[in-house]
């Protein structure tokens, strides 16, 4: 992309955030991921508009919308189960059922039975060597570099993936080019999980996605760093946790 | 449920938790039909509006990410885009209709502006925008109107209409936050 077509997508980034149906939409969600001014933009003229959405008298909904809506919502999750269920099994269990004799299905159903009873054995073993279990959340422990601070860990698998999102507060405030820093610790070895700074609260947030069968740390630490280009922890630890400590699982 | 963060709720909605799509609706439920009510004007279709929120809350795997700013204004900004999707394809034909009654639309807008800041940091902040700032706000970020049909209303060519969209968004951020993006 030429540096012309660049900041014609820049100049667009205001009308397509006020405009769901913006003509160049692709184009500029495309733009957006690799352009950093564009995505620093995004997040400020987004906070502008929820506050323009924010500051208006706030009324009270009628009470009784509440038991409507969300029952709505669960029937519509239902009835996408009653449409797909009794419609599947008819069909395929029939067709399966009239390729085999009793003979031959009494034998497959053995073999069956030894290989359901084999993965259930393998599946225990490999569960019990796993770290993560259920989705957690981890109290973040401070150090005495950071007296005050706290936080949490929230660790959630989905379809094969884990996302880990680091929430703190009171960490003292950063200077200069100054970032905390995330490591995933496992035997001593440190992963860079990413960077994030903080308001004047000493709040700040991350999120981290990565494969499930690679998360399988001992235990998370974060660092107050210089900048956000170190590949290993030049500064001091000021939270963490051991990653086996959950205080709140959710099933 | 009443402890958790919004982000925590937001996970647990993900894994089909039901207690914790409830929480949210308490917790932003005013927020929302306060907003949409000033957008629409209408409660049956704020309503359904708000059907559809919740719905896509609980049904899709939505896109919030939390590194990139808050719950809260993803969740706003969402709402806007159902809306305005909704708006658009309900009464699309009546919207366009009364977009080019540019007499019909404006004779109200300043009041209305005025009414729905009042008592309120930003209203001070959007008294400093011009009329026809003004206007330009209210036909897109209230009525949903692309910048094509803004112009149109406005009687000015796209490009002015996309500078002067650049300017007042760019003056809303210099009075509304610091430096580091966060809320003065």
């Amino acid at each position: 992309m030429n540096q012309q077509n660049h900041n014609l997508l820049c100049d667009d980034l205001i009308p397509y955030l006020l405009d769901p149906d913006h003509i160049h939409q692709n184009q500029i969600e495309h733009h957006i991921q690799s352009c950093p001014v564009c995505q620093k933009n995004k997040v400020e003229f987004e906070e502008i508009m929820a506050m323009l959405a924010q500051s208006v008298p706030l009324k009270e909904a009628p009470a009784d919308w509440k038991d409507d809506i969300l029952n709505e919502v669960w029937a519509h999750e239902d009835d996408s189960l009653y449409k797909t269920k009794p419609s599947l099994r008819p069909n395929w269990f029939l067709r399966i059922k009239n390729q085999f004799t009793p003979l031959s299905a009494a034998v497959i159903g053995f073999l069956l039975a030894v290989l359901t009873f084999t993965v259930a054995e393998y599946v225990q073993l490999n569960t019990e060597n796993k770290v993560l279990q259920h989705n957690m959340t981890l109290a973040l422990q401070h150090t005495d570099k950071a007296n005050g601070a706290g936080g949490r860990v929230l660790i959630m698998e989905q379809n094969g993936m884990i996302e880990l999102y680091v929430m703190t507060e009171d960490l003292p405030p950063l200077v200069d080019n100054q970032v905390y820093q995330v490591w995933l610790i496992k035997n001593g070895k440190r992963d860079n999980a990413g960077i994030f700074r903080v308001n004047e609260n000493g709040e700040g947030l991350l999120r981290y996605v990565m494969d499930s069968k690679n998360f399988t740390y001992d235990s998370i630490g974060i660092t107050l760093e210089p900048d956000g280009q170190g590949t290993q922890p030049r500064g001091e630890k000021v939270l963490g946790t051991e990653l086996n400590t959950s205080i709140d699982k959710e099933a | 449920m009443k402890d958790k963060s919004d982000i925590e709720l937001y996970l647990l909605v993900r894994q089909k938790n039901k207690d914790a799509l409830s929480e949210l609706y308490d917790r932003y439920i005013h927020l929302l039909y306060s907003f949409l009510i000033k957008m629409t004007g209408d409660e049956f279709v704020t309503r359904d509006i708000i059907q559809k929120i919740f719905l896509r809350l609980w049904t899709t795997n939505s896109e919030f990410d939390g590194s990139k700013g808050k719950f809260i204004s993803w969740l706003l900004v969402l709402s806007r885009n159902i809306a305005i999707d909704h708006l658009r394809s309900e009464q699309r034909h009546r919207i366009r209709t009364k977009s080019l009654d540019e007499e019909h639309v404006f004779r109200h807008v300043p009041e209305t502006v005025e009414r729905m800041f009042e008592h309120d940091d930003v209203y001070q902040v959007l008294n400093m925008l011009s009329e026809e700032q003004r206007k330009l706000l209210y036909l897109m970020y209230w009525k949903g109107y692309t910048l094509n049909e803004t112009a149109k209303a406005l009687n000015i060519p796209e490009g002015t209409a996309k500078s002067r969209l650049h300017q007042i968004l760019k003056k809303l951020r210099n009075q509304l936050l610091d430096e580091r993006g966060q809320i003065k």
